[in-house]
């Protein structure tokens, strides 16, 4: 029969798969576009257009943590464009978060898959 | 104390880790002399954890055998193979007393696996055959 994989080889994919999952769970609340807050230039009359510069922006993810964007030679209408790409690549700082969900799904999908796989394969003599 | 328990603890995988390396040592070369017709390979993996006893090894008390004949193996031929493993009773109480409970069979070319309680294979107290 085929051999039924090993505990290294499940407990490798398991924290593969894992990983997989605590990444989309992290990017998911990353991806809305309405949490944003941003500072233009707006020079000394207050009055700012698409092409002003942008001093400061944040943005609020769904996990409720404010996330400071990086805005070197951003102006308005690029943050407008970009937010989705601004939102995942400057402000994905939740690693240890993710660390915590790789290491909680390893341990409960390893566990269901090694007692699923080992003991139904093989036929009991007494 | 826990020093004590740490160095048990190394030395009793060092131990198993011996044991496992003649085996298939052993194995290997009766294939290869001619001494025995199939090839076999063991290693640790899981076992049953309702074939427990209480020297095994957690999460490590399975002695799988993998075997390779060349074709695939029926049920009474693989019986005959774990049963002559059973049978030496010297190396099942290798087996138990290095924290292995189950002896696991399967070929890799069939569709069988099967398994024994390795505690149940070793002349103990309740049937020793000397006991008076």
């Amino acid at each position: 029969m085929s051999e039924p994989r090993g505990k290294d080889e499940i407990i490798g994919l398991s924290l593969m798969v894992s990983f997989l999952i605590s990444f989309f769970i992290c990017i998911i609340p990353h991806l809305d576009k309405s949490k944003y807050n941003y500072m233009p230039d707006s020079g000394n009359d207050g009055y700012y257009s698409g092409v002003s510069k942008v001093l400061s922006a944040s943005y609020e993810c769904g996990f409720g943590e404010r996330h400071s964007l990086n805005t070197n030679n951003l102006n308005v209408s690029d943050l407008y464009n970009n937010q989705s790409s601004n939102s995942v690549s400057d402000t994905f700082d939740h690693f240890f978060l993710m660390l915590i969900i790789v290491a909680f799904l390893t341990i409960i999908i390893s566990f269901i898959w090694i007692r699923s796989t080992d003991e139904n394969k093989f036929e009991e003599i007494n | 104390m826990i020093w004590n328990n740490i160095r048990n603890w190394f030395s009793d995988i060092i131990e198993r880790n011996r044991f496992l390396r003649d085996w298939n040592r052993n194995a290997k070369d009766s294939y290869v002399s001619g001494i025995i017709p199939i090839l076999m390979e063991a290693r640790t993996t899981i076992g049953s954890t309702e074939y427990r006893h209480e020297f095994s090894k957690w999460m490590a008390g399975g002695f799988r055998v993998k075997v390779l004949s060349g074709k695939p193996m029926s049920r009474q031929e693989l019986m005959e193979i774990g049963e002559f493993i059973i049978g030496d009773d010297t190396m099942v109480r290798k087996l138990v007393s290095n924290g292995w409970d189950t002896l696991e069979l399967y070929d890799t070319a069939g569709t069988i696996g099967l398994k024994w309680q390795l505690k149940k294979y070793t002349l103990s107290l309740t049937n020793h055959p000397n006991r008076p």
